[in-house]
């Protein structure tokens, strides 16, 4: 899975988790960009991603993820070694 | 060594000397000397507690390191990768296993430690109230800053069994980062990933940082001396006989105490930073002019944001992400309650952090029943967040204008307000005295007459333009900081300023007379 089709993927989860239609997420995109991302809704938003690519992210990349591209590397990175 | 003594001044006048004239190399060690030197300063052996935790949680890390090392090193053999899946993730959970049993007798030392010599005779009290006929531990204290060092302990320990970070090998580099005598105190509680390189770094003298640090502290002594001990003589005339005063008089004591602690504690964090400044080390900021905040989930990412850090990610996101946690909200989900299932379990971690916080402060019922009524405002957000997002609908309109900013505000203080006449009881009893006065004996006849026996008119003055002028910086620290604005300014306005801080100073501790201790000392 490239990661573009990554990025589509995150965009369709990050506008059900956050009910926004405008939402349009891009690798630099931080949490202060969006409404109402907080710790809260970021667990939401683990989970929600969890269940679209069917991995599992660890507490490290959980706490550690600063921006949509560092969270799109995890997920590439996952997809990679659940193959 | 408090902070606001004179010892405190020459101890540190005498360490910014040495650092920079000694080579740069051994500049790490300085400061674990004389970090140990200011935590020994008063009651030498309080060390041993600090030594232990340092000593345990470094062994700890070590042996979780090692077998992470050990774990790398073995998937790079031809043995590792001639075996199959499953057995590659049974090889994998087995070497987690281990180490999550070395994390949990880690945590057991240091916060059992913390346990017995905070809670004890909490418990026993609470027992008692139960019905049993348990006898209090008077020989038990409570070392300076334990409940702040055994958190950044646990922090770090939490983080090498993450693979956050590498476990530090030298254990002398490491008990500096556990005892660096800035924040050992008070805090800020701080991050191995952030705050260790720089304590080992080299730093040559930088006129300008040096000059930042030292206006910095300044800021932080006017906060303290001119204001919070000020308010300090009042309030604690009130708290001390609650009994035999009028509701308004509470109701300002209280106000009164909001301002002191956060002129108290964030003047504490100022001097601390500014130290930090100083020696070229820059530690996490632990306040942002938290009474501005518009919601009490902003007003605690505003306030004492090391400790809410902290909690957030060392207790909060890992109750979330635990297999009960989420087998609740699978369970919910599956029956179809999907939106209720994210709302029980957030609930859930937010009870318990909660309440947890609430006990880190103090053992007491009150301090506890303060941080559920946090708990409490947090989880009532969380819900009306659900059902009335703030994009939508007439929010979206009302968070654009100004005025309603200003009511979001005010109703925000009023709950913090209301929370401090939890923090500040004694006990449950003197607690129902307050609220007994509060609801009942509400007259506003006499009010100011207390207020004018304990400090006469003109210092109130004085500690009112103090106040306005706190009020001012907190404004400009909002529009990009004041301090950075000062540094800006022509010298002679600088100097001004300067001046005017230290001439406040000196006027109001001659009002106050006192050497009082900073609030969370106790802590």
């Amino acid at each position: 899975m490239n990661n573009e089709n990554i990025i589509i993927q995150l965009n369709t989860v990050f506008r059900d988790v956050f009910n926004d239609n405008k939402i349009m997420v891009e690798a630099r995109t931080v949490s202060s960009d969006i409404d109402g991302w907080d710790s809260l809704m970021h667990i939401s938003l683990i989970s929600a991603i969890e269940n679209e690519f069917d991995i599992k992210f660890s507490m490290k990349d959980i706490v550690g993820m600063k921006n949509v591209g560092e969270m799109i590397e995890i997920i590439e990175r996952e997809c990679r070694e659940n193959m | 060594m408090i902070f606001t003594s004179v010892t405190f001044i020459i101890f540190i006048a005498i360490i910014f000397a040495i650092y920079y004239a000694i080579p740069k190399k051994y500049q790490w060690i300085l400061l674990l000397v004389g970090s140990y030197a200011f935590y020994m300063w008063q009651i030498p052996w309080y060390a041993c507690f600090l030594l232990y935790s340092t000593s345990i949680t470094w062994i700890f890390s070590r042996l979780i390191g090692n077998n992470n090392e050990n774990l790398v090193k073995y998937r790079s053999t031809e043995e590792y990768r001639s075996l199959e899946k499953e057995n590659k993730l049974l090889f994998k959970n087995k070497t987690q296993l281990k180490n999550r049993n070395l994390l949990v007798l880690c945590l057991a030392c240091n916060i059992g430690l913390l346990a017995v010599l905070k809670y004890t005779n909490f418990a026993i009290i609470t027992l008692n109230s139960l019905g049993s006929n348990l006898q209090l531990i008077d020989r038990l204290i409570l070392p300076i800053g334990i409940s702040f060092y055994i958190f950044q302990s646990t922090g770090y320990i939490i983080d090498v069994y993450r693979e956050s970070i590498s476990p530090q090998h030298n254990f002398f580099k490491y008990a500096l980062f556990v005892s660096f005598f800035p924040q050992i105190s008070m805090g800020p509680i701080g991050r191995y990933d952030r705050l260790a390189p720089q304590l080992y770094a080299q730093h040559s003298f930088d006129y300008d940082q040096f000059t930042f640090g030292l206006m910095r502290m300044l800021l932080g002594f006017f906060k303290k001396l001119a204001i919070a001990d000020i308010l300090g003589v009042y309030v604690n005339a009130v708290y001390a006989d609650t009994s035999s005063v009028r509701g308004i008089t509470i109701t300002i004591a209280t106000i009164l105490y909001a301002l002191q602690l956060y002129a108290d504690f964030s003047g504490y964090t100022d001097i601390a930073l500014g130290i930090g400044n100083c020696l070229g080390i820059k530690l996490d900021e632990n306040f942002k002019q938290p009474y501005f905040s518009r919601s009490i989930p902003e007003y605690w990412r505003r306030w004492h944001i090391s400790l809410g850090a902290w909690f957030k990610d060392y207790l909060f996101l890992p109750i979330l992400r635990s297999s009960w946690c989420m087998k609740v909200g699978k369970f919910l989900s599956r029956k179809g309650y999907k939106r209720l299932s994210q709302l029980v379990t957030t609930i859930i971690g937010l009870s318990i952090t909660w309440f947890l916080t609430g006990l880190w402060h103090g053992a007491s019922w009150t301090f506890i029943l303060w941080g559920l009524w946090f708990g409490i405002f947090i989880i009532l957000s969380t819900i009306s967040s659900k059902f009335y997002p703030p994009n939508k609908g007439i929010l979206l309109i009302l968070n654009k204008n100004k005025y309603w900013h200003l009511i979001q505000i005010l109703r925000t203080d009023f709950v913090v307000c209301l929370s401090y006449i939890l923090f500040r009881s004694t006990d449950l009893e003197n607690l129902m005295n307050i609220l007994f006065v509060l609801f009942r004996r509400f007259s506003i006849s006499n009010s100011s007459q207390l207020m004018t026996n304990v400090l006469p008119r003109t210092n109130w003055a004085l500690l009112f333009l103090c106040l306005l002028i706190v009020f001012i910086i907190e404004i400009i620290d909002m529009q990009g900081g004041f301090l950075s604005f000062l540094v800006k300014t022509k010298k002679i306005t600088r100097w001004f300023i300067i001046y005017f801080f230290i001439f406040l100073i000196y006027l109001c501790t001659d009002i106050s007379l006192s050497t009082a201790n900073f609030l969370y000392f106790d802590f």
